[in-house]
């Protein structure tokens, strides 16, 4: 397993010694990462990473997936290519769909503290926060410059109830109720 | 006891949602924007390319010749001297006018490529503690040695313009400990010339030479 002690080399030390004093600003907090799958993809492979180095700076961290059939994740693979501008039609019906399964799997999911959810599978789990209240992040990882506009609207009602959304490049900031503020590139 | 305390900042870089494709729009852009964007967009260069020295001119600068190729105007945006400055809104001002009198004089802006207008973004800063801290110059040299370029920066770059405290950290505790001469080599660096580690490196020899004094 990979340990936080073997990037001083490639970081320095003195970089290091800051994440350990910027955890314990997250003493009692436990972090939560949520998306819709725990193989293949960019948020699978920075989680596989991202959970054992946290839990080595001292934070509580978890990794859950959210559940979905083969028609919840036809709906999602609209919605992630309508983002990247390619024209799709999604139905009433569809994002009915797409709710209906964000709310089953709130009643599978217990929360956090801190509510990090990933990309726009399970985006409507912020739903939730009306009940439970917690801080809650939205990270996006794909591209928004050029968005389906209906496509994006749909998503926008939940994703303006995030405390903040994060995003990969400058050019993917939207107009929002919400701050948003730029992730670090992954690899 | 006079101690020194080490802190050290990280820095999350906030997306406004605001952005330019020419000059009027930036002009415009630039009127709304906070001075955590200021900061930002003239300092992030210096941060995140601390081996550079000189470092690159402030993105407004960056994008007027590389993106809109104006090349003359570029040179006046970049030729703005930070470290004349004392506080952010007067640097903020100095753009405003720079950029308005250019539109004064010039009616027709080039207009960006789609997908390279500019993008307004900020700077939000988290200040930590650091273990380090010192009583004496020699102590203090000791802990400069090892604390992070982050550290560094906050205690130069931030104290003086973005926390607006008239000088650097490290010239005032100098100056209280009585140690004026060297407080004022510290203050006359113009930082904005060195690369960090060669600004470390720098602060270290001062104060190295005033301790064997």
């Amino acid at each position: 397993m990979i340990r936080i002690e073997d990037y001083s080399p490639i970081v320095g030390q003195a970089t290091i010694d800051e994440l350990f004093l910027l955890a314990q600003r997250l003493q009692g907090n436990e972090i939560q990462n949520i998306n819709s799958t725990a193989v293949g993809g960019g948020v699978a492979e920075i989680l596989t990473r991202m959970i054992p180095l946290l839990t080595q700076l001292g934070v509580r961290s978890r990794w859950d997936v959210i559940k979905g059939d083969e028609k919840f994740f036809s709906i999602t693979k609209k919605f992630h290519n309508g983002l990247h501008g390619v024209p799709v039609e999604v139905s009433h019906e569809e994002y009915d769909t797409f709710i209906e399964v964000n709310r089953l799997n709130v009643g599978m999911l217990s929360f956090a503290d801190i509510v990090f959810v990933h990309d726009p599978q399970p985006v409507a789990l912020v739903e939730e926060r009306k009940n439970i209240g917690r801080r809650w992040i939205w990270r996006c990882h794909i591209d928004f410059s050029k968005p389906n506009e209906r496509i994006w609207s749909f998503l926008q009602q939940f994703i303006e109830q995030y405390d903040t959304a994060v995003f990969s490049a400058p050019a993917f900031a939207r107009k929002l109720a919400i701050p948003q503020v730029l992730g670090v590139h992954p690899v | 006891m006079n101690e020194f305390y080490f802190k050290t900042k990280l820095d999350q870089t906030t997306l406004l949602g605001l952005t330019a494709k020419n000059i009027r729009e930036l002009l415009k852009g630039i009127k709304a924007i906070p001075e955590a964007s200021i900061y930002y967009h003239t300092h992030k260069y210096l941060h995140q390319h601390h081996f550079l020295s000189p470092e690159p001119p402030n993105d407004f600068a960056y994008w007027i010749t590389e993106v809109l190729n104006e090349a003359r105007l570029g040179e006046i945006m970049s030729s703005v001297d930070i470290v004349q400055f004392h506080t952010l809104q007067d640097l903020h001002t100095r753009f405003i006018e720079i950029l308005s009198e250019h539109l004064r004089e010039n009616d027709k802006s080039p207009t960006a490529p789609q997908g390279q207008e500019f993008h307004f973004m900020a700077s939000r800063m988290f200040v930590l503690q650091t273990p380090y801290t010192a009583t004496t110059p020699s102590e203090f040299r000791e802990a400069l040695q090892r604390v992070s370029v982050n550290s560094l920066y906050y205690h130069i770059f931030d104290a003086k313009l973005r926390l607006e405290k008239g000088e650097n950290d490290f010239s005032r505790w100098f100056r209280d400990l009585g140690k004026t001469q060297l407080a004022d080599e510290i203050a006359r660096l113009d930082p904005y010339t060195y690369t960090l580690e060669g600004l470390r490196n720098r602060i270290i020899k001062l104060v190295e030479r005033h301790d064997s004094n």
